[in-house]
């Protein structure tokens, strides 16, 4: 079954090292991504009632998610932040990358780590600090405000909600992007981009010509990974609801309805419904971003 | 077969006034160059690596910033004009081709500036691409062509501007034997029928002697020498640029001059070579080396066999004990060994003797000596340790002084050390 | 000397970019690094601050005194020292977890990396794919599971779920595939070694350094797991402080018993760990980072 590792010839039949080897990852993996969503499709099937136990019941719970408004503004909200909100953010990553590959940056160093440092910070302690923050009595906008005039919203009401959590992914992403796209950037030979300018070519035609597109595949994939993770979002939403519940409901995003569903409410084969399709959808847009990446890099 | 772009008529000279190059961390990378490269001409700089030949090349692309002298392209001083606006195009060693467009494309990029049409420049780079056999590929990319095909293209790039000086750093040096040989003529080729001014820079010293109107050896940041060709090779004016050029490398050893009632004579090991009246003439210093150690210079083409019947009348006639033989096809390597200090002056060869103190040339106890002889039409057989009886066309010693490596021609006398 | 005149102490090419283009980029930067350092600005005079001086004076300055240290008391006396312990607990849950993904990770990488065999190309194919699965999409999954199984609440539940990482094996294989040179592997095979002997005693030496990259990034981001700890823990005493602190800024948004000073104080200590962590290994994290996202 086992064939040989590469440059060496047949071998004498010996325990097979990598099943060993595998053994402990793939086992856990098996466990905790694969069962699970076995369990939760079980799960979703079957209600618990209080007379009679377990009794099945099929499709009922999908059917519901479909009719159910708070899935629909929960996909919206996450929606809009998937397809508004994370382009910009990694557009302000590259423009960042840009401006720290370029030749007009002093200490360079400083603001590499300073722009990455929110990437140390967990997301619910990013949620936290910029929640007070958006607090009109503790936060420091509303002071700023009036020394310049300018009457500060409420950042914690209700229109304010989405914008406020896309913030604090703002905050917290644009780091990570910044270094990745600025690391593609680097790795592009320094003699084209010298070919460039004596071909001609002032820098910032440089950077339309030949620096963003020879970063675009790193760019496509990051857009399709962070835009995944925002359909699965639950940390900010949930922070924020603990400190305006006002602003941001129990049901802002999919999977705190979810969350909320099967902790709050009792509702254990709904909300393991909807975390499955949540988790089918992820998964689906994950295969896409995967076979587009693949052919990307399939040899033209 | 082509329809080659035809001489600009803007023919560009590049003058290099007095330039060095310092680094920040001090250091000096080029020293206080001066060299005037006419309009047409290709200049090539030559030299091993690190001494000074590329910064010097990027330094006229704008690619370095000048630490101190002048740089002129045509009558205008360029230090402070940025590579955009110098109208120099450069072949990159790696080729430095955009790897996300066509090869139509990297022609045609160069050309976006002009403001031409789109018929304009389709025909220009048509044409080139003709003249380079690249019509074939001119959809492809990069990564899909060959190493031969994407020297080509850099080559082509370069081209279809017609700017006013073509740069060039070690372009072949990527490519395989065979390539490079086609790739030399084909420059050539070109450089005859475009007439722009052009500078080279190779470590390869066939490349320097076949493409250059002009040779400028370089070491050490310095220039040691700017010369034609021929008399680079003929009329090294130091130890340095006469290892350099010239292969098999040219033999040096220690010698010691000897006058007799018959004439001056040079001596190493147990060989005593007569030293024609004409070297002489020219060479008026051996007189003062009389009895003094000198460094003695011989090609190995300068050395053939000592056919039975002739008189070693004129003490050209040297025998040694033959240690190998390497036949190379139409020529035979001999390599002899001599009991003389060898005198290594070329620093890539500094490690097959023990290093002398801060010296640029190092010492072997024992000399190699070659003779490269025409393999002949009758095959013949060389036994290790056989004598060999050799004659030396006397015409052609080279002469140094062992303090300073100076050729003891005429007009190159110094007592001082000053490379 | 004629030549200085023209001499150019700045680099030619710098110059196609104007001084005054140049001050608006710097200026600009300045801006944008002052909008990511805002929170942490924020969150360190919040420490300073008395409960009151929180709500009443500017939230970019101190307040009337400077009352970081008793803010701090408070941090650790409140509850019986219910934050130390909480701080502990994600040390402990972050540490072991990390520790189990880098060599399983190891192990794993360095098996698809070394060898060939039926089944490779499926589990590389699905280890791939499982990187762009978020772990939180799984969370609720797996805790149904193992609420079933009356699993839950307990380290445990915690620290295994977080150990299974495709993203580690995957930087592990790359690693191992260029660390570990075949020919050594042959060598030691010649010498009769068992294969799983050779992994342990040559091969992990030389993984250890992207093991270490591994456990790095793992740390961080098990420190950061916020929803699986809510999800699987109930007992104040297991909390990670990342659910601690959440807890407590409800009952403070409630006007009871946490005063919001104490929540940002905590806020303040829960992130110091992971920064020096982080500016200390800065380097080869980003690395690490990038040779990931590059894929």
């Amino acid at each position: 079954m086992k064939l040989p590792a590469k440059g060496v010839g047949r071998r004498a039949f010996r325990l097979p090292a990598p099943l060993v080897l595998l053994a402990p990852f793939v086992g856990l993996f098996v466990l905790f991504y694969v069962v699970p969503i076995i369990w939760a499709l079980r799960m979703s099937m079957y209600a618990d009632r209080l007379i009679g136990g377990e009794t099945f019941v099929g499709l009922d719970s999908y059917s519901r998610a479909l009719h159910d408004p708070s899935i629909r503004t929960g996909l919206a909200h996450v929606g809009f932040l998937g397809f508004v909100q994370v382009p910009l953010t990694l557009l302000a990553a590259l423009i960042l990358a840009l401006v720290l590959d370029g030749r007009a940056l002093r200490a360079r160093g400083l603001f590499r780590v300073g722009i990455f440092l929110p990437f140390a910070v967990p997301t619910v302690v990013a949620g936290l600090m910029w929640g007070f923050m958006y607090d009109d009595r503790l936060g420091p906008f509303g002071r700023i405000g009036d020394a310049i005039g300018v009457d500060t919203p409420n950042f914690l009401a209700r229109a304010w909600a989405l914008p406020a959590i896309g913030n604090i992914v703002l905050w917290g992403t644009t780091g990570v992007g910044m270094v990745i796209i600025y690391t593609a950037l680097k790795a592009i030979p320094t003699d084209v981009l010298e070919a460039a300018a004596l071909d001609g070519r002032r820098p910032w035609q440089i950077v339309r010509e030949i620096k963003v597109p020879l970063v675009r595949p790193v760019l496509l994939l990051l857009l399709l990974l962070v835009a995944i993770a925002m359909l699965q979002l639950f940390n900010e939403p949930y922070i924020l609801n603990q400190l305006a519940p006002d602003a941001v409901s129990r049901d802002f995003a999919p999977n705190l309805y979810a969350y909320t569903l099967a902790f709050n409410g009792n509702e254990i084969s709904y909300g393991a419904a909807i975390s499955l399709v949540l988790a089918a959808m992820v998964m689906i847009a994950s295969g896409i971003a995967l076979v587009a990446a693949r052919l990307r890099d399939e040899p033209r | 077969m082509s329809n080659v772009p035809l001489r600009t008529g803007l023919a560009t000279r590049i003058s290099i006034e007095n330039v060095s190059k310092v680094y920040p961390d001090g250091t000096h990378a080029v020293r206080d160059v001066s060299l005037e490269v006419p309009e047409g001409q290709c200049m090539v700089l030559v030299g091993p690596s690190g001494c000074g030949k590329t910064t010097l090349l990027r330094m006229i692309a704008g690619l370095e910033a000048v630490t101190t002298g002048t740089l002129r392209i045509g009558d205008r001083i360029v230090n402070a004009v940025p590579p955009q606006d110098r109208n120099i195009a450069m072949v990159f060693q790696s080729y430095a081709l955009y790897p996300h467009m066509t090869v139509y494309d990297n022609m045609a990029y160069a050309l976006k500036r002009r403001r031409m049409t789109k018929h304009e420049v389709e025909a220009r780079v048509r044409s080139t691409a003709e003249t380079l056999e690249l019509s074939g590929v001119l959809r492809k990319k990069p990564a899909a062509l060959s190493g031969g095909q994407r020297q080509r293209v850099a080559m082509g790039r370069a081209i279809v501007r017609q700017p006013a000086a073509f740069l060039m750093d070690e372009p072949l040096s990527n490519l395989d034997a065979k390539l490079r040989t086609q790739m030399r003529a084909e420059i050539a080729r070109i450089r005859a029928e475009l007439g722009i001014t052009t500078v080279y820079v190779t470590h390869d010293q066939i490349e320097a002697l076949t493409l250059g109107d002009v040779v400028a050896v370089m070491d050490g940041g310095s220039v040691q020498q700017v010369s034609d060709p021929q008399s680079i090779y003929r009329e090294p004016e130091n130890l340095f640029v006469a290892s350099f050029i010239g292969s098999p490398a040219m033999n040096t050893v220690m010698a010691t001059t000897e006058a007799s009632e018959d004439g001056m004579f040079v001596v190493f090991g147990d060989h005593r070579l007569r030293i024609p009246a004409g070297t002489l003439q020219r060479m008026p210093q051996l007189h003062g080396h009389r009895g003094s150690p000198v460094v003695l210079g011989i090609r190995p083409e300068d050395v053939g066999l000592l056919e039975g019947s002739e008189m070693d009348r004129d003490g050209r006639a040297l025998t040694a004990r033959l240690e190998l033989s390497e036949l190379l096809g139409g020529v035979v390597d001999l390599h002899f060994s001599i009991a003389t200090q060898q005198v290594i002056a070329d620093p890539e060869r500094r490690d097959e003797a023990t290093v002398a103190d801060g010296d640029r040339s190092t010492i072997a106890p024992r000399a190699r000596f070659t003779a490269r002889i025409a393999a002949g039409s009758t095959p013949r057989d060389w036994r290790v340790g056989e004598p060999v009886d050799l004659l030396v066309d006397t015409t052609a010693l080279h002469f140094f002084d062992p303090e300073s490596g100076r050729s003891l021609a005429a007009g190159y006398a110094a007592t001082t050390s000053s490379r | 000397m004629i030549g200085r005149r023209h001499a150019v102490a700045a680099h030619p090419a710098e110059r196609a970019v104007g001084p005054v283009q140049r001050g608006a980029i710097n200026f600009l930067m300045v801006c944008v690094l002052g909008y990511f350092l805002l929170p942490l600005l924020w969150v360190m005079f919040a420490a300073t601050k008395s409960n009151r001086d929180l709500f009443t004076t500017f939230g970019l300055w101190f307040g009337h005194g400077f009352e970081l240290f008793g803010n701090l008391d408070d941090l650790f006396a409140r509850d019986g020292g219910i934050f130390a312990r909480w701080m502990l607990n994600t040390a402990v849950y972050s540490g072991v977890a990390a520790l189990g993904t880098a060599i399983t990770s190891a192990m794993a990488g360095y098996a698809l990396a070394k060898y060939r065999f039926r089944g490779r190309g499926l589990i590389l194919a699905v280890t791939l794919g499982a990187i762009m699965v978020p772990p939180q999409t799984l969370v609720l999954p797996i805790f149904f599971m193992l609420s079933k199984l009356e699993a839950t609440g307990s380290p445990l539940s915690v620290i295994v779920p977080m150990i299974p990482s495709p993203i580690g094996v995957y930087l592990m294989k790359t690693y191992a595939e260029s660390a570990v040179p075949d020919e050594l592997i042959d060598a030691a095979r010649v010498d009769g070694d068992g294969d799983v002997r050779i992994f342990w005693a040559i091969a992990f030496r030389l993984l250890v350094p992207g093991v270490v990259t591994v456990f790095l990034l793992t740390f961080v981001a098990d420190w950061n797991n916020f929803f699986l700890p809510l999800v699987m823990l109930n007992d104040n005493d297991l909390f990670t402080v990342g659910v601690g602190l959440t807890n407590w800024s409800q009952v403070a948004g409630a006007g009871l018993d946490v005063p919001y000073s104490v929540v940002s104080t905590g806020a303040l200590v829960s992130i110091v760990p992971v920064i020096l962590v982080f500016a200390v290994m800065q380097r080869s994290w980003q690395s690490g980072l990038a040779a990931g996202g590059l894929k």
